[in-house]
């Protein structure tokens, strides 16, 4: 008898426990009142009520899945640190809601042929009171080129004269580099050319923030890794550091815009755990979480979203002997695959197709480029299957193979991310349900996966890279022979345009070139472009001006504000 | 007893270097580099890279440089995160990972020890059954779903504790719930055995028959004895314990090492995953020691000859 009840003692309580996980997903989500904007990239998350006035507190509280890597201006090159960096340092210029906007530097100008520029710098300080000078900036530039510093950013300043030299380590001479600080402050810079993105690219770079020398000198090596060995002159300062764990920032009164920053105080936490995020901006715990899953967005159906900056393409090996060298089967893998139904199903909300390699956002002097010289692979979103068919039999005819069985299997490399594995199941499934082609997949760690895309060990990678400011950042990879030409595509008449479009002075011809290049490109289908993946975002109602913005790659919040609530 | 504690220690620091020198070439044999995230790395730069960190040099004056540095106790820079080293990101993340654990184990342990004897004493019991009920419910529900339970119940539903994070002791009641459950069902299961099989034992029924009375039988002769597996155990689990668990600190968003153990292996941070390797070798050596020392007292059957 005893034994009966204690069994079913336990049985309530198990279906006491399974209940008590249910019930969760029945609770009524938080309501935001962002305004879902699918397209913008500078999707703005002002709430519905702005009219509404100031809450006494302005604190702001975000969570993050992953710390900062280091603050260490010239050796930065993550998201995480960008985002603190962007609000405890003052760069020359900075990218607001679309618009190149003055920061360090009070007015700029640029020679007449366009390969000087010169930063006129306004007053300002570091948060100790030291005065900011131009002689900061030329040191912070030429210590991340020198290659004692072991930066991975070095590239950044290819357009500047003497850069590459320098930090390849052909001239030692660090003043041999076009960077000057010609008084406190003004400073030159001269570029191998004129280049009409240059100002962009500044403003929305990562690394182009002043240092302090003293600063440097006394922590070495350890520069940058706490908030004690960090000094900057941004609209915040660091006050804590809590490696892991969270990350305080505090409004810095001698800030040269202060009045313009209504923070004062702005605390990210770390949790790596998506449902505790949730839980705790449920809770009220944080007031913002600026990147959730898919599956989140159900519960929290005013979320916002955007997208730009990444382009996802597929790149196919094209090498000659290798299984896709044969143009035929390129375009029929390209054609077959359905990009809309794989967005819609999988992707993160935001994310738009596309058919071209060039950031449908960038812009020239406020004009679109992608819509001044366009270019396209001419599939559908939705594929072409006809089509696709139709390559494939000439691609079997050129190979003498009777019957698409006969096809070797395609090697297709997979990053070990959820939403890559998920891409790569539903391509897969795609060509051999169209098609009958073969392709194994296999998954690998990121490093890995990557060596294997440097190396040339696959038919088929799916790549994501940053589309840069400059319009020629993707295409500019797959020249001759180049190092960086990850399908081992080798077209010479392709890698003439490309040097053509690179030292063309003339800006409209040099985008009428790339557009050549481009078209060309896309025509031999070397790399096929997918799709431009997106962030969704959710935010209290009460949070005011906070931007989604390029230069960080995610939330910006040095102008938001908190309303009553 | 020296002669002994010497031998054990020699052995140790020959394990510890024979880890160290495996470790290094198994890390170092895994294909691609440390460079390379998901936003590529251009192949010149990822080149200055390798070289600015000594990475193009062969191999083996690699290795030697490595154990040169670690013999004066310096684990090097992070590959990862630029301009920390190893053993700052230690000295700062253990002892929250370490607190953790501690204190699930002052609470595990006891528990633990006290349910399973409490269940072998009673065998066949309500009470028998309700331990084996608790240490299989301990042992089955994975800890990222005792975590979140705990979090939805408590944070979430009846707001009574913090969902996460590490800020004092109110954060540390649901993180050190969700841990010491699993270890207390592992102990109540280990040590309710044990104690099953020490009662049986003749020793036991001659104890009772001399007339020695219960309470002495209980504590000098089957808790004593039934000890010696949980010593055992108690060794590595301490060791594992106090290095972290990624699963927990990672729901409740807790700075400790656990974090470290997976991320820098998949980011190929090679100086913090051989940094943390031998941290934690050391560790374990050390506490294998003392558990073969305790060995002897608490079972004299196992004491060394002198």
């Amino acid at each position: 008898m005893k034994k009966i009840l204690s069994l079913s003692m336990m049985i309530v309580l198990m279906i006491s426990l399974f209940t008590g996980c249910t019930s969760s997903s029945d609770e009524k989500p938080a309501v935001t009142s962002n305004t879902s904007t699918n397209t913008d990239t500078e999707a703005t998350s002002e709430g519905s009520n702005a009219a509404g006035s100031l809450a006494a507190m302005q604190e702001f509280t975000f969570a993050s899945a992953n710390d900062m890597m280091t603050l260490d201006v010239s050796k930065m090159n993550d998201e995480m640190s960008a985002l603190i960096m962007y609000a405890v340092n003052e760069p020359l210029v900075r990218y607001y809601k679309g618009e190149v906007t003055m920061a360090s530097a009070e007015s700029y100008e640029v020679s007449e042929d366009g390969t000087k520029v010169i930063f006129h710098l306004r007053d300002l300080k570091w948060s100790d009171g030291e005065p900011v000078t131009a002689g900061d900036f030329e040191y912070a530039f030429k210590r991340l080129l020198n290659p004692e510093t072991g930066s991975s950013q070095c590239d950044i300043f290819d357009r500047v004269s003497g850069a590459i030299a320098y930090y390849s380590g052909e001239n030692a001479d660090a003043e041999s580099v076009g960077i000057k600080a010609t008084d406190d402050k003004t400073l030159e810079m001269t570029l191998t050319q004129a280049d009409p993105f240059f100002i962009e690219h500044i403003a929305e770079g990562i690394n182009f923030y002043p240092l302090r020398k003293d600063y440097v000198g006394k922590y070495a090596e350890g520069y940058g890794s706490g908030a004690e060995s960090f000094i900057g002159c941004g609209p915040f300062i660091l006050s804590e550091w809590v490696q892991g764990a969270s990350i305080t920032l505090e409004k810095n009164e001698n800030y040269w815009d202060a009045d313009k920053i209504k923070l004062t105080k702005v605390t990210e936490l770390i949790v790596g755990d998506e449902n505790t995020r949730v839980g705790m901006y449920d809770l009220g715990d944080v007031d913002e979480l600026y990147s959730i899953s898919k599956t989140q967005t159900l519960n929290y159906p005013d979320y916002g979203s955007k997208s730009g900056g990444t382009l996802q393409h597929l790149v196919y090996m094209s090498s000659e002997g290798s299984l896709l060298s044969n143009k035929n089967l390129r375009l029929a893998l390209s054609h077959s695959i359905d990009r809309q139904a794989i967005v819609t199903a999988l992707s993160a909300p935001g994310t738009e197709v596309t058919d071209r390699m060039i950031d449908p956002t960038s812009t020239l002097n406020g004009e679109s480029i992608a819509e001044k010289y366009p270019a396209s692979t001419g599939i559908p979103a939705n594929g072409d299957v006809e089509k696709a068919k139709a390559y494939l039999n000439d691609a079997l005819a050129e190979m003498n193979l009777s019957s698409v069985a006969d096809l070797q299997t395609i090697n297709y490399v997979c990053l070990d991310s959820s939403s890559h594995k998920a891409y790569a199941e539903a391509l897969q499934a795609r060509w051999a349900d169209t098609l009958g082609v073969d392709v194994e997949i296999n998954i690998m760690p990121v490093p890995q996966a990557i060596g294997a895309l440097l190396s040339g060990e696959f038919d088929i990678f799916l790549n994501g890279m940053g589309t840069g400011v400059s319009p020629d950042t993707l295409l500019s990879n797959y020249t001759f022979d180049g190092a960086n030409n990850y399908a081992k595509w080798n077209n010479q008449a392709y890698s003439d345009l490309i040097e053509a479009q690179f030292i063309e002075t003339d800006i409209n011809k040099r985008l009428e070139t790339l557009q050549k290049a481009e078209q060309l490109f896309l025509n031999e289908s070397p790399v096929t472009p997918l799709w431009l993946p997106g962030t969704a975002y959710i935010c209290k109602d009460y949070v005011q001006d906070l931007t989604y913005g390029r230069q960080t790659g995610s939330i910006e919040f040095i102008y938001a504000s908190i309303l009553e609530h | 007893m020296k002669n002994y504690i010497l031998q054990r220690l020699i052995i140790s620091v020959i394990t510890i270097f024979v880890l160290a020198t495996v470790s290094f070439f198994l890390l170092r044999s895994l294909p691609g580099n440390p460079f390379q995230t998901e936003t590529v790395l251009s192949v010149e730069t990822e080149a200055r890279m390798m070289a600015y960190y000594g990475l193009d040099k062969p191999l083996f004056e690699q290795y030697l440089t490595y154990l040169g540095n670690l013999l004066h106790g310096d684990l090097g820079y992070s590959l990862k995160y630029t301009n920390r080293t190893v053993n700052n990101m230690i000295a700062s993340a253990f002892p929250i990972s370490a607190t953790l654990g501690l204190i699930s184990l002052g609470v595990a342990v006891p528990i633990g020890l006290f349910l399973g004897i409490i269940s072998a004493r009673k065998r066949g019991k309500a009470v028998d059954y309700l331990c084996v009920f608790i240490s299989v419910i301990g042992v089955s529900i994975p800890s990222f779903i005792m975590g979140s339970f705990l979090q939805y119940i408590f944070a979430v539903k009846l707001q009574l504790l913090p969902i996460a994070q590490w800020k004092g002791l109110k954060f540390m009641v649901l993180p050190t719930v969700a841990l010491s459950l699993s270890l207390l069902a592992t102990l109540t299961r280990v040590m309710r055995a044990s104690m099953l099989e020490v009662i049986n034992q003749d020793y036991i029924k001659t104890a009772r028959a001399k007339g020695v009375p219960e309470d002495k039988v209980v504590l000098r002769h089957e808790i004593r004895n039934a000890m010696v597996p949980i010593v055992t155990m108690l060794g590595p689990m301490v060791a594992s314990v106090l290095m972290g668990t990624f699963v927990i600190e990672k729901i409740f968003a807790i700075p400790g090492l656990g974090q470290h153990f997976v991320n820098s292996i998949t980011g190929l941070d090679y100086t913090m995953t051989l940094g943390l390797t031998v941290f934690y070798g050391t560790f374990l050596v050390l506490a294998n020691f003392i558990v073969d020392i305790a060995y002897g007292i608490i079972d004299p059957r196992i004491r060394i000859e002198k």
